[in-house]
């Protein structure tokens, strides 16, 4: 013993850059699991909503203003189409912005992913090439985004099914020079790693080691399904649709053994089950997310 | 590599961007998620039409929709605004005349569903109705008055059943769709009530309309109509925007 106090501040971690998620568990806001969770508002730690839902205001946006005075809120946009060529929607960043400073969201998250072009939206999340054109551009794009919202941002690793030639970076170091480059944090969506690590040969220990898990404030967790192309080679897609696989549960301790707790998203879109399923899956992150503080002491 | 991309995703003829590494079919998880999500919030908006036609008819229409008029907004909400002058112009769906009417009054009770009306005060006395009528009306925000020349209404009541029942009587109808009080409000209105709310002229007050009619009885029950339908929270006056939070 030294005598000095021990640091333990790693156990409750401070808000970080990016964040301010309580450290505990969370799901997607549905309007079918809001009389149960009101009344038992501790089953959840947070709420995470999709932008482009509430940029409408009307009721919707009313409701999002009475929920977040309950739970903390994570804003997850999905259309800003960072890695597209189109010029940034202007009236997108606007509305953007004003359900951002209403909300006053714990933290806000988008995608390495574009959306639309020559003005069609594609309502999906395309994968872009990782090279250093890309990667510039995207910088470019983000910094934008921050300096207009006033807030640093986390930007989710994707799930992809394709890769293309003109690949000259891994995923991973083009993530973590894109955290260099502009300061944006990460949303390390653990299902999205597996899925891609999966479909394209990849190892997710070597991914690991080669991002800053520092800059992570927010992980995703969800559910794939394995398929087949028509070559009958086995490949996953990235549903949303299932209960979260093993091997996802298990990356998932890997990392929080690596970064200590983490405010955690269980996420499900598609074929949505009961609360109590969906909250039995709560209960598995956070009592990973306990074992970790545990095993850190 | 985004122009060839894209293209590739909305023309399923389409071959392989050059750039795209050739891994068998995974290229067309891409087409098949663009066109079963755009399918996927048609049907949620236009329940009924999807159960005149079938859900396979209905898929076909809705990509065919999708082709021609992709996307432009990430606000999906949005999205099908143009879905009923498309089957108006749809030869397919011909034999189903009032298929485009009932895509209206689907889309109607979607924008009515996506505005806050803040209730206004009830009109009662004299005095409130002979100052109403002085001034400038107009819908409420996300208020519809829709007149079709079939039963629309009744066939989209009837499609609220598993079985629906056949519809027993083949006539125009005018139905008016609004949101009130948090909740959507949508009646078929009699013909009384259509002649006076189709003579509204919006921003103009109805005394405007009033002062060029002669028999005193209908005037007596045009002002019934104006006053109930500003109490059931259809039609606002005064202030242009008034009742409207956000839109």
């Amino acid at each position: 013993m030294t005598g000095m106090p021990l640091d333990t501040s790693f156990l409750n971690p401070s808000p970080t850059n990016w964040s301010r998620l309580p450290i505990g568990v969370g799901i997607g806001l549905k309007r079918e699991y809001l009389s149960a969770l009101r009344a038992n508002s501790g089953s959840i730690n947070f709420l995470e909503i999709h932008a482009e839902n509430f940029m409408d205001g009307g009721p919707r946006l009313e409701l999002l203003k009475d929920i977040s005075k309950i739970w903390p809120i994570s804003i997850h946009g999905v259309a800003l189409s960072l890695g597209g060529k189109d010029p940034l929607n202007q009236d997108h960043l606007e509305g953007l912005k004003f359900l951002i400073d209403t909300i006053e969201p714990a933290c806000f998250s988008e995608h390495l992913a574009w959306s639309s072009h020559k003005g069609v939206y594609f309502n999906d999340l395309l994968p872009i090439p990782y090279n250093k054109r890309s990667l510039y551009h995207l910088a470019d794009r983000i910094d934008r985004v921050q300096q207009f919202l006033g807030r640093p941002m986390l930007i989710e690793n994707p799930a992809s099914y394709v890769r293309f030639m003109s690949d000259t970076l891994f995923e991973a170091d083009f993530m973590a020079e894109l955290v260099h480059l502009t300061s944006c944090g990460l949303l390390l969506d653990v299902n999205n790693l597996y899925v891609s690590a999966q479909n394209h040969g990849w190892q997710t220990k070597d991914w690991l080691s080669r991002i800053p898990l520092e800059a992570i404030g927010e992980i995703h967790l969800a559910g794939h399904e394995p398929t087949e192309d028509d070559n009958g080679n086995p490949f996953f897609l990235d549903t949303h649709g299932m209960e979260i696989g093993d091997p996802v549960w298990s990356l998932y301790d890997d990392l929080l053994s690596k970064i200590g707790p983490c405010p955690t998203l269980i996420e499900r879109d598609n074929n949505v089950p009961p609360l109590e399923t969906l909250l039995q899956e709560v209960a598995q992150a956070r009592h990973l997310i306990t074992s970790v503080k545990e095993r850190s002491l | 590599m985004i122009e060839a991309f894209a293209n590739a995703i909305r023309d399923p003829e389409a071959t392989l961007p050059s750039d795209v590494i050739n891994t068998g079919s995974r290229f067309d998880i891409y087409r098949s998620n663009y066109f079963s999500r755009l399918t996927e919030v048609l049907g949620e908006v236009f329940p009924v039409a999807k159960k005149l036609v079938g859900p396979d008819f209905f898929n076909a229409l809705a990509k065919e929709y999708a082709t021609r008029f992709p996307p432009v907004s990430p606000l999906l909400a949005q999205y099908g605004k143009g879905f009923a002058d498309f089957l108006e112009n749809f030869k397919p769906v011909r034999q189903i005349p009032y298929l485009p009417d009932m895509a209206r009054l689907e889309w109607a009770r979607s924008v009515a569903q996506s505005k806050i009306v803040l209730p206004s005060d009830l009109i009662s006395t004299e005095d409130d109705i002979l100052q109403a009528l002085h001034l400038p009306v107009k819908y409420t925000p996300g208020a519809t008055l829709l007149k079709s020349p079939y039963p629309i209404g009744t066939i989209w009541t009837h499609h609220q059943q598993e079985e629906p029942d056949p519809v027993p009587y083949w006539n125009d109808e005018t139905i008016a769709v609004w949101s009130a009080n948090s909740e959507l409000h949508q009646v078929i209105i009699s013909d009384q009530e259509q002649k006076s709310l189709c003579a509204l002229t919006e921003g103009t007050p109805f005394m405007n309309y009033l002062q060029k009619m002669d028999d005193e009885q209908q005037i007596t029950l045009m002002i019934g109509t104006f006053v109930t339908y500003i109490n059931l929270g259809f039609l606002s006056v005064g202030d242009p925007e008034n009742g409207e939070l956000a839109t």
